[in-house]
């Protein structure tokens, strides 16, 4: 579900005045990403789940409070709500080595029409990309989600990342340069085997 | 064998291949999405839990939401306050002012509104910048005077001192506008006769140039050659100077007899004196149009 600029921009402005009903289609237009984000981030779908509820519980909260006073998009301060919860999540589960994405449960293929042979193309992809992406320093796939998963403009990461736009794209650069070179080396691999 | 050129550009189509490839690959990655269930599930207790700490706040109109945001209730009222308040005493006052000065026209001498007529007379002298204009509104003001006068002795109520004292500040005050007329007149004729002279001077000189063109002068351009062979609107200004004059010598005469008609306390015959003199300083300055149009006209030419 997309959205315009004017059409968010007065749906942060009813929130602020407490509509209800606003936040809740917010929640539905947001949820998709929102999970999107925090489980590439943290690689498991219950953790996921559970993030994405607090997430939106205390972006209520701090509504209440009053405290939105700065936030310019709605979109913006629910990835900066995540991020800060995720980086509470390490924090409590410092003891795991490692952050690994459930696989094949993890993954739903929505669409059930496509071919069996492009359902098994898009598995294959998915499964490289998932696996390959915990691989890469926390920033680069942060920023790879943001941008070329969940579509977000340089203007918007930059804005959520606390960056300068010619920051942010800096390190979608390096970000794709890491990306592709794993997913060459991996080919490489699977070539001389 | 490619050459490096050729190498090179492969190279970077292949590139751009792995990249646009890659690009697909990661927008592929959009099919992850939560459960459906979790979703409709966390929506109502999500729900549940807002409106459980909320004051309950009603879903507003895209429009009033623009409106809100658009113009602040606060910042818009201090915005209009001063608007308004501005607003408002400028009406006020303009309909006080302009209702007060029709109240006053038919007020006498005593009324409270009379000052305001009198200030009312002197702001519109104050605004004519001809001298015509001015000696018409100073026999309007004359006329009034007289109209005050018969007001004031048709009153039943003022008796005796009272009376004869506004009847004797009133007839001060017809004087004076009187003389200020004839004063305003007596310029007006100066002017006229100034500006005929002038007329007359520049005849001359076409007429020196004229004569001179016998004596081998014609070498010489005439200083306006158009006029040559109009030599007969020369001779118009000075019978509408001559009518001027007449007009204005008798408004002099018709306002001295006014004024004995208001000697003999005659008042309305004075003020169809002044009515008079009004007329003939209107069908005076009527005159003066046509003929400066005119002027303006040939000299286009």
């Amino acid at each position: 579900m997309k959205i315009g600029k004017i059409e968010e921009k007065l749906l942060l402005y009813k929130i602020k005045k407490n509509d209800r009903e606003a936040f809740i289609k917010a929640y539905d237009l947001y949820i998709d990403q929102l999970y999107r984000f925090i489980y590439f981030k943290v690689g498991s779908r219950e953790e996921a789940e559970d993030l994405c509820s607090a997430v939106f519980l205390k972006t209520w909260n701090y509504i209440l409070e009053n405290t939105l006073r700065d936030h310019r998009t709605l979109k913006a301060l629910l990835y900066k709500i995540a991020r800060n919860l995720i980086i509470d999540h390490y924090r409590k589960n410092k003891d795991r080595e490692t952050v690994s994405l459930d696989g094949d449960n993890g993954v739903k293929i929505i669409d059930e029409k496509q071919s069996a042979i492009k359902t098994m193309e898009l598995k294959t992809d998915l499964l490289v990309l998932e696996t390959k992406l915990p691989e890469l320093k926390d920033e680069y796939r942060e920023v790879i989600i943001l941008r070329f998963v969940n579509e977000l403009s340089i203007k918007e990461i930059a804005e959520i990342l606390d960056k300068s736009k010619g920051n942010v794209r800096v390190l979608i650069f390096r970000a794709l340069k890491a990306l592709k070179e794993l997913l060459e080396s991996d080919e490489k691999i699977n070539l001389n085997a | 064998m490619p050459r490096p050129a050729d190498a090179g550009l492969a190279m970077t189509v292949c590139i751009n291949m792995n990249e646009k490839d890659l690009f697909k690959k990661l927008n592929n990655l959009k099919t992850v999405k939560p459960d459906d269930n979790f979703k409709k599930s966390y929506r109502e207790v999500l729900y549940a839990q807002i409106s459980a700490g909320a004051t309950v706040n009603k879903s507003e109109s895209n429009l009033k939401t623009i409106w809100d945001s658009v113009m602040p209730g606060k910042i818009f009222m201090d915005m209009a306050k001063p608007v308004w308040v501005t607003s408002l005493a400028s009406v006020l006052i303009l309909v006080v002012g302009i209702g007060g000065v029709y109240a006053s026209k038919n007020s006498k001498p005593g009324d409270s509104l009379y000052i305001a007529k009198i200030i009312s007379e002197r702001a519109q002298l104050a605004m004519a910048f001809n001298e015509k204009d001015k000696a018409k509104l100073g026999l309007e003001f004359a006329a009034s005077r007289a109209k005050e006068i018969t007001q004031v002795l048709g009153e039943s109520k003022e008796q005796g001192e009272e009376q004869n004292k506004k009847v004797e500040q009133l007839s001060q005050n017809f004087k004076k506008e009187i003389s200020q007329v004839k004063n305003r007149l007596t310029t007006i004729k100066a002017a006229e006769n100034k500006n005929n002279q002038n007329k007359a001077e520049e005849v001359e000189v076409f007429g020196a140039n004229l004569g001179k063109s016998d004596q081998r002068m014609e070498l010489a351009e005439p200083v306006k050659p158009e006029v040559g062979g109009q030599i007969q609107p020369n001779i118009e200004p000075n019978s509408v100077a001559t009518t001027t004059e007449e007009n204005l010598n008798n408004s002099d005469k018709v306002l001295e007899e006014a004024e004995k008609m208001f000697d003999e306390k005659n008042y309305d015959g004075t003020i169809d004196k002044i009515e008079e003199v009004k007329q003939i300083i209107n069908q005076d300055s009527n005159k003066g149009q046509v003929k400066g149009v005119s002027e303006t006209a040939t000299s286009t030419q």
